[in-house]
């Protein structure tokens, strides 16, 4: 029988969404043997992996330490000993895609809304750069793990609004952009080419879970929890519940059957 | 010893101890303002490639810096600047010649319109009076057309909300349409375009010729802004080529003493017109290692902000920099974007 392969759920607190889908994922992928590591998302920001392989809060900074060891059982996570790594990221430049798309009207493009024109040379460029920054920042954080997936952050879900308790700028003001479903082609296609570039498989939000470009069905916003304490309802919209964390490890499922990487058996 | 006209003259008259025995950038009272810039001061800034250093050094210290088409929120500043966003009050680029500042405002006003506004090189499409803020150009005339026409108008309403035009001169030489006089930013066929001598002709602006374009510029924003100063600079960055059969040295020193005359009978001409010598303190020999890079056109980024607080704290906006004081590096970012470094391309 050979041995399931070793994954590893690393990211920022919508890692959440995975983890209590736990149970499920087990059920579905028994050949899959899953590890979840989660830091909130500054903190996340700051770790990478060490000279031993492990990823870890950043050096010195006992109390994010103190955190990871009660949310993970670990202070970090030894990625030497997994056989794949999918990262639940930050957003990756899409806020500052989606604030241009809010905020522009692109010339090359038909609809006007008398707002500031930019070129689509320009909008693609300050698109790719604002995803350049992101990419490059995980890229060093996982520097030598391989392979290593990534998604993004969910979107945001459909009941976020640019003021109040749900406020969700850039999102609730793009999703009235007339443009915002060829805005997500070409972020999606951008993202997938940055992260490629860097060794790195994008494992694209399900879409299932997607009501609109850039926003996610609120079912699956509906008993989010909070990553750090089992039990504790989030209801942000922001982050997703487990029926949102299993179909997205089964997109990153697809991804992996779709990889050829060393069994367990013969990984040096 | 016997009285001398010279007798009881300041030491900043003196060469000896009003440049030799100083810091490059310590000469005593070198600056007078004409008029005060404050933190009120809605200042619009233009000109050559050395102008972009002149806004950075007034945003920097918070002042009021217009800036009528600002880079959207979302992107990031290096992809701003490489557009043209942030450098200047609105989106003109880098304005060489007297000449194009008074066409641009003749435009502005509906009082012209510009001949071969569009150029073209593989399928894209550059809007001719300033090539350099689409570097990939646009997909069709008709585009450009109408990013100008809101460029246009972001640009009137600078112009009429501006208390001070900080206006850098840079050169004397320009391309023009032979039938209509229409200037451009740079030769047809740098960046794009085709270079026709029986369309395009090569001039070179003499001191008369500036006087009467400055004349008609200030004439022009008088009266739609009747309030409006002038600070006038040179930019001390040498010509990257020359269409004269002079040597580049040569026509560099022509070029640059005709602006500096100018900008000498222009300030004695109004009390709304001031110089800031910019040019001066960066040709001084007092400069140990020289003030330029090793390109010897690019002026030292420690020297720009030596030059920058010189004129900050003249207007009181900044204290005076430590005589001696090594100045900070400014990041590379902030090197001024000049299209006719392009011309190097064409070098034997």
């Amino acid at each position: 029988m050979t041995a399931p392969r070793r994954i590893a759920v690393v990211g920022t607190s919508n890692t959440g969404a995975l983890k209590y889908a736990a149970d499920t994922i087990a059920a579905e992928f028994p050949d899959l043997a899953v590890t979840f590591y989660g830091l909130p998302g500054g903190k996340f920001a700051e770790a990478a992996v060490d000279a031993e392989g492990r990823f870890r809060p950043a050096p010195g900074d006992a109390e994010t330490a103190r955190l990871a060891a009660r949310i993970n059982g670990t202070e970090a996570l030894d990625l030497t000993e997994i056989d794949a790594t999918f990262v639940i990221s930050d957003t990756l430049g899409m806020a500052q895609t989606l604030f241009l798309a809010a905020r522009c009207d692109v010339v090359d493009w038909p609809t006007r809304r008398d707002l500031p024109l930019i070129s689509a040379a320009c909008f693609q460029a300050a698109m790719e750069t604002a995803i350049a920054d992101r990419v490059d920042l995980l890229a060093r954080q996982f520097r030598g793990v391989a392979p290593l997936y990534a998604a993004l952050a969910p979107y945001p879900s459909v009941a976020v609004t640019r003021t109040g308790p749900h406020r969700q700028e850039p999102y609730a003001s793009a999703a009235r952009a007339p443009e915002i479903g060829r805005v997500h082609t070409l972020y999606r296609a951008a993202l997938t080419h940055a992260l490629a570039r860097r060794g790195i498989t994008f494992v694209p939000q399900p879409e299932e879970t997607v009501a609109a470009p850039f926003l996610t069905k609120p079912a699956y916003a509906v008993g989010a929890m909070d990553f750090r304490a089992e039990g504790r309802i989030l209801d942000d919209h922001r982050h997703m519940n487990a029926a949102f964390g299993a179909s997205l490890f089964r997109a990153f499922a697809l991804a992996l059957a779709a990889t050829e990487f060393p069994t367990p058996d013969t990984k040096e | 010893m016997g009285a001398s006209p010279y007798s009881g003259r300041p030491q900043r008259a003196f060469w000896r101890g009003g440049v030799a025995g100083v810091g490059p950038l310590d000469l005593p009272d070198l600056y007078r303002p004409r008029f005060p810039i404050t933190p009120e001061t809605r200042v619009f800034t233009a000109g050559s490639c050395f102008a972009s250093h002149v806004g950075a050094a007034l945003k920097g210290a918070g002042l009021k810096v217009i800036d009528a088409e600002p880079a959207p929120r979302g992107m990031p500043p290096e992809v701003a600047r490489r557009f043209g966003y942030g450098v200047y009050a609105a989106r003109f680029g880098n304005i060489y010649t007297v000449r194009q500042f008074r066409q641009l405002v003749e435009e502005v006003l509906g009082l012209r319109t510009p001949a071969l506004p569009v150029w073209e090189k593989d399928g894209r499409h550059w809007d001719a009076l300033r090539p350099g803020v689409e570097p990939e150009g646009l997909a069709s005339p008709e585009q450009v057309a109408e990013m100008r026409a809101q460029h246009l108008a972001a640009l009137a309403g600078a112009l009429r909300e501006a208390e001070v035009i900080v206006f850098t001169l840079g050169l004397t030489e320009a391309w023009e349409h032979r039938e209509t006089g229409t200037v451009y930013p740079t030769a047809p066929g740098t960046i794009a375009g085709a270079w026709d001598p029986d369309t395009i002709a090569f001039r070179n602006h003499g001191v008369a010729e500036v006087l009467e374009d400055f004349t008609a510029l200030e004439g022009l924003l008088a009266q739609v802004n009747p309030d409006l100063r002038w600070l006038l600079t040179v930019s001390p960055v040498p010509l990257a080529a020359t269409a004269t059969d002079d040597h580049v040295l040569t026509a560099t020193a022509r070029s640059k003493a005709v602006l500096r005359v100018v900008c000498d009978i222009l300030r004695d001409s109004s009390e709304r017109i001031d110089y800031f010598p910019s040019y001066e303190l960066v040709m001084s020999p007092a400069h140990p290692s020289g003030a330029f890079t090793g390109d010897l056109r690019s002026v030292r980024p420690e020297v720009v902000e030596g030059i920058m607080g010189l004129f900050l704290a003249a207007h009181g906006l900044a204290p005076l920099p430590e005589a001696g004081a090594p100045a900070g590096t400014p990041d590379a970012a902030d090197a001024a974007i000049c299209e006719d470094i392009l011309l190097d391309a064409f070098r034997p």
